[in-house]
């Protein structure tokens, strides 16, 4: 049998299908099960601690005299603004993940130069970020602008290194396994799909 | 005292003005949705096994529908429109293997039509449909739902020569499975 024989007895079978659905703006109201929604609500709650916490910190500035503002602190203010900066743009790439007009073929070329884009920025600069407080630290002991840090001082500066590299390495594994969880099976999936499109 | 009657009457105006708006596209979108409600059948369907699932994206479908909708201007045709929307969720909706049930807050599950095959012909071309990947599928549907080329080239996004090349290909496909299936079914 020819495929365009099944034309009619398709949309025949279709056509004889028979509840129909009553709550559909109970649905629209209703909180989404997809696996993007669940992302974002994960993100959106991280968007409303990180800038609790980043007040609560800031408060030392406020409160405290300029001279025991040590740059270690200034530097974990650093952070956790960098940390609220991830999250937001997070938050904003699962947003844009969710949108589903367009051209199916476009739409999967976007949502996959997004992910990519994302992946690689993010290792990027979370790599950064680590090489740049190794860096801050020794420069704060050399300088001895912290003296939270003198203990840390004393230990031999190659120790010091190795412990740098392990602690650089383990981030490094913990950051890849997590993003390959979240972002990784996506991109290649992703992919697959836009190969089939060829 | 007479001013803040009037601002009073004329905010209260607004009010009941962007309520009979937003009910009228309620409505509007209810009956929208009733009339194209088996073209979203049809892509769970073809997309996912298990009932709760299909349950699941139906729901997310209605919600990117609904989402989008608001800023439809009815420049391609709706059922063009709802079929990308549609597929865009289905296809790269990025599914769990298992999730929990929803229950609405009247206790109640939204059903979806069954969507049986009456003969075993049918049968055949719904498992065999099955076993082409999540493109071929969309494609097939479209075909099937006797959508032009052109509108296919639109809602897929691909041109309208190498749908043709595609959709040879497919048919060849479902032809080779059907046949082994009608012939093991013997």
């Amino acid at each position: 049998m020819e495929i365009d024989e099944f034309k009619e007895m398709f949309n025949k079978n279709v056509n004889a299908s028979t509840v129909v659905n009553k709550n559909i703006m109970t649905m629209i109201y209703a909180d989404s099960n997809s696996p993007l929604t669940a992302l974002e609500k994960k993100l959106r709650i991280t968007l409303y601690i990180f800038p609790v916490v980043t007040i609560l910190f800031s408060g030392r500035f406020f409160f405290q005299e300029a001279k025991h503002h040590g740059p270690t602190s200034w530097l974990l203010f650093g952070i956790l603004s960098l940390e609220f900066l991830v999250s937001l743009l997070n938050y904003m790439v699962t947003r844009s993940l969710r949108r589903a007009e367009g051209p199916v073929k476009q739409n999967l070329i976007a949502k996959l130069t997004l992910l990519q884009k994302r992946y690689k920025w993010y290792f990027a600069a979370h790599n950064c970020l680590i090489l740049l407080i190794a860096v801050l630290l020794e420069i704060t002991i050399h300088y001895h602008w912290d003296s939270n840090f003198e203990g840390w001082s004393h230990v031999n500066i190659l120790l010091r290194i190795v412990v740098y590299i392990i602690l650089f390495i383990t981030q490094f594994i913990i950051k890849y396994r997590s993003q390959k969880d979240h972002y990784g099976q996506y991109i290649e999936k992703l992919q697959v799909l836009s190969g089939q499109m060829q | 005292m007479r001013g803040f009657v009037t601002k009073f009457t004329s905010l209260y105006t607004h009010i009941s003005k962007v309520k009979v708006s937003t009910n009228q596209l309620h409505n509007e979108f209810i009956k929208l949705i009733a009339e194209h409600e088996r073209m979203i059948y049809k892509v769970c369907y073809l997309y996912v096994d298990d009932e709760t699932d299909r349950q699941d994206l139906y729901q997310e479908i209605i919600i990117q529908v609904w989402n989008g909708y608001q800023k439809f201007r009815g420049e391609a045709k709706f059922s063009t429109w709802l079929y990308q929307v549609a597929l865009n969720t289905a296809i790269a909706g990025f599914r769990r293997a298992k999730k929990p049930v929803v229950v609405y807050t009247d206790g109640s599950l939204p059903e979806i039509a069954e969507y049986t095959a009456d003969n075993t012909q049918l049968e055949a071309l719904n498992k065999a449909i099955n076993l082409l990947n999540d493109i071929e599928k969309a494609l097939i549907m479209l075909y099937l739902d006797n959508k032009t080329y052109e509108e296919m080239e639109l809602i897929m996004g691909i041109p309208s020569g190498t749908l043709r090349v595609k959709m040879t290909r497919i048919k060849e496909k479902l032809k080779k499975i059907t046949k082994t299936y009608s012939n093991g079914n013997r």
